[in-house]
């Protein structure tokens, strides 16, 4: 009879749900092969004091990067000196109206993805100026129930504009899965019907210390992180969703 | 004897279990507070030695909140020090920490004692472990907290602990404007 040394025995210990988590990271990610097509321009609004929100903007960014080689930030105000130097972005930032912005955006070449920051109350002026140039309107929800609040607020003045753009919301710093699901379904079917708008709830991002401390060191995930921390993963995961629909 | 030399002659010891890290402009500290291992990050500006500090408890009490990054941002010059406070961020529990913290629920009364004794007791030894911070000024440490993070530090802040500035407001809208006020409240 062979015998058995610890390492077959050992996940008699451990939990399937454990089990699951560790399959599913080191699982290889579906579709992790380079991306064709046109690159996505994303608008994802925020004013210069969300400065997570700027500096996470950065991360996505480098996470489009890794995709397709480089990526684009346009910022509509100067951005803060602690915001991250991200490997394969170029932030360009400077205090400009939403059409210089939208010309900014025009001009980036097609394989290249974009971001575009912008002060929320702009952003109805360069979506009409950007038209069919914007893919998705990005949408930060801070993971609370006073960040759905804001983030209801937020499209209830941009309702107007919105008609014919994608809109994902995207739940930041839930403590839990669950809880980022329950929080961006909440507020998709608030909005479907307070304002009639159609939300896509994008892969969230979990409250993750590493990614916070990084950024408290002015330090880009993608520079410090070997790409398996739960920041990275999630990042990559909605760099995946935003990429395909302007494909199709 | 020069100004640092005698500072460095004058360093407090290191509380219970305490222990600092530093690495570029982070330190990591830690240390026991009633028998519970507080982890906490202290960030140095880019310019000065030996800075000002301000311990910042953030409006729902996780040390991994956007204001620690605002703050960072808006008091240039002065070291920012974040922890979790109890039953906050890595220590929250899913069992707990909802109840405790909803002034409805009945356990929130039960618990509301402890909950401020061991607040206290993590603010001391966190304050404690700054002080011991060779690289930071021990003489101008302040305490700034905002939301739930100043409902938690209200008994601590109350005591004299010899900081240079208090700042607790829980009804504070942490927003630009009130990082502006709170900048000209601390020491220079």
């Amino acid at each position: 009879m062979a015998r058995k040394n610890l390492g077959d025995v050992l996940h008699y210990f451990i939990p399937e749900d454990e089990q699951s988590e560790a399959r599913a990271r080191t699982a290889p990610e579906p579709g992790t092969s380079a991306p064709a097509g046109p690159a996505p321009r994303v608008c994802l609004p925020a004013s210069p004091d969300r400065l997570l929100w700027c500096a996470l903007a950065l991360e996505l960014a480098g996470a489009l990067a890794a995709e397709r080689g480089c990526a684009r930030v346009e910022a509509s105000f100067p951005t803060s000196a602690l915001l991250p130097e991200v490997p394969g972005v170029e932030l360009r930032a400077g205090e400009r109206p939403p059409a210089a912005l939208a010309s900014a955006l025009a001009a980036v070449p097609s394989e290249e993805p974009a971001l575009a920051l912008e002060r929320p109350e702009r952003v109805p002026e360069l979506l009409a100026r950007a038209g069919r140039g914007l893919d998705a309107l990005l949408l930060p929800v801070d993971a609370s129930p006073a960040g759905v609040a804001r983030a209801l607020r937020m499209l209830r003045e941009l309702a107007p504009a919105l008609a014919g753009v994608r809109v994902c919301a995207w739940v930041v710093g839930a403590s839990t899965a669950l809880e980022a699901t329950e929080l961006g379904e909440r507020l998709a079917a608030a909005a479907r019907r307070q304002h009639g708008l159609a939300i896509e709830v994008a892969p969230a991002l979990p409250r993750d210390p590493a990614l916070f401390r990084a950024l408290l060191r002015g330090e880009s995930l993608h520079a410090s992180d070997d790409g398996s921390g739960a920041g990275a993963r999630e990042l990559r995961a909605l760099s995946r969703s935003l990429s395909p629909r302007r494909a199709a | 004897m020069s100004r640092q030399a005698r500072a460095r002659s004058k360093a407090r010891p290191l509380p219970a279990g305490g222990v600092l890290l530093a690495d570029g402009r982070e330190t990591r500290w830690s240390a026991l507070s009633r028998g519970e291992r507080l982890h906490g990050w202290t960030f140095r500006p880019a310019r000065g030695e030996r800075p000002a500090a301000v311990l910042l408890c953030t409006p729902d009490g996780a040390a991994a909140h956007e204001l620690a990054l605002r703050a960072r941002a808006a008091w240039q010059g002065h070291a920012v020090a974040v922890f979790d406070l109890v039953l906050c961020g890595s220590r929250r529990s899913d069992k707990l920490s909802a109840q405790v913290f909803d002034p409805a629920a009945p356990l929130a009364a039960r618990l509301r004692a402890d909950l401020a004794a061991q607040t206290a007791a993590d603010l001391a030894t966190a304050t404690a472990l700054l002080r011991a911070d060779p690289a930071l000024d021990a003489a101008r440490l302040s305490l700034v907290g905002v939301g739930l993070g100043a409902v938690l530090a209200r008994e601590f802040g109350a005591a004299d602990h010899g900081l240079a500035a208090v700042v607790l407001e829980p009804d504070a809208a942490p927003d630009d404007a009130w990082l502006r006020a709170v900048a000209a409240r601390l020491p220079r």
